[in-house]
């Protein structure tokens, strides 16, 4: 029976890409530079934007040194650059509601705990916890777009950290946060490594017309 | 002796069909290369299960007809084959679908058209 669904197959070919480890490889090291950064002082994690560029660079580099040798090389349509006024939107909508949830649960710990517990727990517990839920976004969409199955360990993980290791007592709420970024860039960046491997054994590298190496 | 004319709409469709598109293995290349930009050579020998003598053949026929766009470039010392697809096979393809959907619906028990 004849059936070819479009959609699967662009998700099969985005799959390939996906397999290599590298997305993990370089969420790991994100984290744990972010995770490095809040332990020595919050304010620098805003800092680690610029390593994205770098990082960047270097996952383009091994992609193309040890995944397009072995897999080949596909590009996907590139999708119109978004309206900026929707970006824009998107952007305030998204700290408008961050702001509201922070402020949100300030009120009500505040009002049901008063303001020393209220802090406390809104440090120590809430602001670990919500940052554990926004890390398990990304994970989630790639799961749901690409059928993607280790996306919904990652969140789980996420959301798993970010309640259990304010369990701890660390005195300090960034080093609860480090922690949690830390936990949760290693666990990224050891899969992404066994990813990458199983990828190198599965795929030998090839050119066209045979294995390199081959003339 | 010329072929009479066929009534049946959709028996039309079938004897209309593009049968450069409707052999199987070039069907399976002109499907990957439609939800793509461009791919290489490897990735479609990887993808299709294809070797490099057939998959080449069929591209070939794809070239001929004008349905694809191929490059040729050397990586080092390495031949490097860079595919997309023309709006012409773009267009192709598409009609292509919808001869198939008109046929397959009217087949009870089909699970869906190609296409989606």
């Amino acid at each position: 029976m004849l059936n070819i669904d479009i959609k699967e197959i662009e998700r099969r070919a985005h799959q390939v890409f996906l397999q290599d480890g590298w997305l993990e490889i370089f969420a790991g090291v994100y984290l744990l530079l972010m995770g490095l950064a809040c332990a020595i002082n919050p304010s620098l994690v805003v800092f680690c934007v610029f390593a994205t560029l770098p990082l960047r660079r270097i996952a383009v580099a091994a992609k193309e040194r040890y995944v397009y040798p072995r897999v080949g090389y596909a590009a996907f349509p590139v999708a119109p650059p978004p309206d900026p006024k929707k970006v824009a939107g998107v952007l305030i909508g998204g700290l408008a509601v961050y702001v509201l949830i922070m402020v949100g649960a300030l009120a009500v710990l505040y009002s049901t705990m008063g303001p020393v517990e209220g802090r406390a727990f809104l440090y120590g517990r809430f602001v670990p916890a919500f940052v554990g839920c926004l890390f398990a976004i990304g994970p989630i969409v790639f799961a749901v777009k690409f059928a993607m199955a280790r996306g919904y360990v990652f969140s789980a993980a996420s959301v798993f950290l970010g309640f259990a290791v304010p369990s701890l007592g660390l005195d300090d709420w960034h080093k609860t946060l480090a922690l949690q970024m830390l936990i949760l860039g290693v666990l990224a960046l050891l899969s992404g490594l066994v990813f990458f491997a199983r990828f190198l054994r599965k795929y030998p590298a090839t050119r066209e017309g045979g294995p390199v190496g081959s003339s | 002796m010329e072929a009479p004319e066929v009534d049946n709409e959709d028996l039309r469709s079938v004897t209309n069909l593009d049968r450069l598109i409707h052999e199987p293995a070039r069907l399976a290349i002109v499907s990957l290369l439609y939800v793509l930009e461009s791919a290489d050579f490897l990735f479609l020998m990887n993808q299709t299960g294809l070797t490099f003598g057939n998959l080449s053949s069929h591209i070939s026929k794809l070239e001929a007809a004008g349905y694809l766009d191929v490059t040729k470039t050397f990586l080092g010392k390495k031949p490097h084959t860079t595919l997309s697809m023309t709006d012409e096979g773009r267009a192709a393809f598409d009609t292509y679908c919808q001869s198939m959907r008109r046929v397959l619906d009217g087949i009870p028990g089909t699970d869906g058209p190609p296409g989606h």
